[in-house]
């Protein structure tokens, strides 16, 4: 494990890998900036770049443009009341407050700090859990490792909106997608028309672009001004005092970390549930919370920015281990290992394990590097939001024309590109949830191999084994627990209002 | 009738393509069928169970209007739960609408000038007339159309190898 661990460090200490790693992190701190356009998008458009080069170069431009897009966030937030993306949300409730009070720099400084030390703990949980998940690992067969796919689907489908169903279903239209193109073990074409290009499937980078990037660049030509053009002011008065705050504060750091790794371990949960949990813990545990809190109280930032950052450490544990990416951004991540010849999985945790190991040294090294630079360049990050959407849409349009084309270099990805382009628009004008679709696709090839597996082992028998039930009876319970929380909720309200109207 | 389904446009369109899909997987090989068909199946009762629920609400919805009561607020629903970007109240305004055709415009458009003109020209031209077309100074314009050219020749085409195709209307002059 030692020579792996060191193999990971070398591997990402390589100069190409490190330039890789820096452009990563410079690239997608500047998108994570702009409210709208976001990581999915980020890494949607950086990922064909990825294709071409070596196993690790790949990994660190990869790994760093995912790791490091909660950071850059809080800048928005902070400054201007605006959430740069999911986790960022609850950064606003005391970040907001702290810059209308002259302390934005401090707030930023504690929130940037935070965010790296998360970073390191969330990947140091990662490290802690491998031991541990490698003997799991290795006990599961295919009947199990096809229902925690299914598992992986069907959560992030529940939890991805408001409506179970409707993200279930596109989990699944997901699933149908992935079918298209040659089948690769019996050879069979697969709803292929007879058209060459589909017999190699949908290729996954033009239908994440155009499922995110392009619904997304539609929304930033409708908001038609920029995010911002107030005066930014002085951003480094105070960043010496947010840096202390967040040491000061380490506990709370901790156990907000803590609070992130758990979230992030849960498919489907994403930074939006971990900001707020963690504020929600930082409210109830710390001294005289209750009233300075959503006043500018700096605990309030350190808390969330240390729990989004550190949910990425968590959420790697069953991506890597079991093969369920427990996000649409993770998906990402995943189809883009698997693509440069990684499979996370068994091998990731065996032979491969220096990968797994490059991409913890990965997260700890990003997370720094980012909340450093950030530090740095707070004011040059926060200008990006003052990029006019008529500057900013063309830009966007000619990376996701050529990011689509560097795929597989066929004008037939363009188009492809496109289509999901419309199909991403109206699902998100109808109240479909996207990111079920990414997961059904990416996940389908996994889901139908560990099927027909275990079927030719155990017929159909292989859905009534005694794993595949525990992770079935994990996955109602999951399901219907927060249904029968919110239930709860809601009579309680009814009753509440009619005692009210009776009094 | 028309009226119910307008709102379960996509549900009904997600019906009818596992309806196919299970149809179409019915006659392949055993090894290809089975997953084809589990996810055929499974959609089309996720989905058949979400229309059944979509037309009751309709249905309760048009009750109401009719016996002279305004419709509940439906309950928002879909993105803007944890893990998508919610629509933006600008996207619903008539100039949010005509800005996402104007977008659609402008990447079909593209598709079409990529086939006949090919990247070298049909991108900076891409960028140079959006530019313009927003009211940008012609300095930005001329600065970014250049900027964007060098991208796809020096980044694009030098340095990742990128075999963009001449287009079709300079594959026929040159043939």
């Amino acid at each position: 494990m030692f020579d792996a661990a060191l193999q990971g460090l070398m591997g990402i200490l390589q100069w190409k890998a490190l330039a890789m790693m820096m452009i990563g992190i410079v690239i997608s701190s500047t998108l994570v900036a702009m409210p709208g356009v976001g990581s999915k998008t980020a890494i949607a458009l950086l990922l064909p770049f990825a294709f071409v080069l070596e196993k690790y170069e790949a990994i660190a431009l990869i790994v760093s443009v995912w790791a490091v897009s909660n950071t850059a966030n809080s800048i928005t937030a902070i400054l201007f009341s605006v959430p740069g993306g999911g986790g960022s949300q609850a950064t606003i409730m005391d970040g907001y407050p702290m810059a209308k009070n002259g302390e934005a720099a401090r707030a930023l400084g504690a929130a940037f700090t935070a965010s790296a030390i998360g970073g390191v703990l969330g990947a140091l949980a990662l490290l802690a859990a491998i031991p541990m998940v490698r003997p799991l690992v290795l006990l599961l067969g295919p009947p199990e490792f096809f229902m925690l796919v299914m598992m992986g689907v069907v959560m992030v489908g529940a939890l991805a909106g408001k409506t179970p169903l409707k993200g279930i279903a596109i989990g699944v239209l997901g699933f149908a997608i992935s079918l298209i193109g040659i089948q690769s073990q019996t050879g069979t074409p697969r709803y292929t028309f007879d058209i060459l290009y589909l017999f190699d499937g949908i290729g996954l980078v033009p239908l994440t672009i155009g499922l995110f990037a392009i619904p997304e660049l539609i929304s930033l030509a409708a908001r038609g001004k920029t995010i911002s053009n107030v005066d930014l002011g002085d951003l480094s008065a105070g960043r010496l005092q947010g840096i202390k705050d967040a040491f000061k504060n380490w506990w709370l750091v901790v156990r907000c970390s803590m609070v992130g790794v758990w979230v992030g371990i849960i498919p489907g949960l994403g930074s939006s549930v971990a900001d707020w949990f963690a504020y929600g813990h930082a409210l109830q545990t710390c001294k005289g919370a209750s009233k300075t809190f959503g006043k500018g109280d700096v605990r309030g930032v350190i808390a969330v920015d240390a729990a989004t950052n550190a949910k990425e450490g968590g959420a790697l544990i069953p991506t890597l281990a079991f093969g369920i990416p427990g996000s649409s951004t993770l998906a990402l991540i995943f189809g883009g290992l698997l693509v440069v010849g990684v499979t996370p999985g068994k091998e990731i945790l065996t032979t491969q394990l220096d990968v797994t190991f490059s991409i913890i040294w990965l997260l700890i090294i990003s997370s720094i590097l980012t909340s450093v630079l950030c530090l740095m360049f707070t004011k040059q990050l926060a200008m990006a939001t003052m990029l006019r959407p008529t500057v900013l849409v063309p830009v966007v349009l000619a990376m996701a024309v050529l990011g689509s084309f560097a795929h597989s270099n066929r004008l037939e990805d363009v188009a492809v590109m496109a289509i999901f382009g419309v199909l991403g628009y109206f699902l998100r004008l109808g109240n479909w949830p996207r990111p079920p679709l990414l997961l059904g696709v990416v996940l389908g090839p996994l889901a139908e191999r560990f099927m027909w597996t275990s079927y030719q082992i155990y017929g159909y028998g292989f859905l009534v084994r005694p794993g595949v039930l525990i992770i079935a009876a994990i996955l109602v319970v999951s399901l219907a627990y927060p249904m029968w929380q919110k239930r709860q909720a809601e009579r309680a309200q009814k009753a509440e209002v009619a005692a009210g109207g009776e009094s | 009738m028309i009226g119910y389904f307008k709102r379960s446009t996509i549900t009904v369109l997600l019906l009818l393509l596992f309806i196919y899909i299970v149809i179409g997987g019915s006659g392949m090989s055993a090894q290809a069928r089975l997953f084809t068909l589990a996810v055929g199946w499974i959609g089309i009762v996720i989905v058949g169970v979400q229309l059944i629920r979509e037309l009751i609400l309709q249905r309760n919805e048009n009750q109401l209007v009719a016996s002279g009561h305004s419709p509940a607020e439906p309950e928002e629903e879909g993105p803007g739960g944890n893990v998508d970007f919610a629509v933006t109240d600008e996207e619903k305004t008539s100039y949010g609408r005509m800005a996402a055709i104007e977008q659609f415009g402008w990447l079909w458009g593209m598709i079409a000038c990529l086939w006949l003109l090919g990247f070298y020209i049909t991108v900076p031209a891409m960028m140079g007339l959006y530019l313009r077309r927003h009211g940008e100074s012609w300095r930005l314009t001329v600065l970014m159309t250049a900027g964007i050219w060098l991208a796809v020749w020096g980044l694009f085409h030098e340095l990742l190898y990128l075999p963009f195709p001449e287009g079709y209307l300079f594959a026929l002059l040159g043939g």
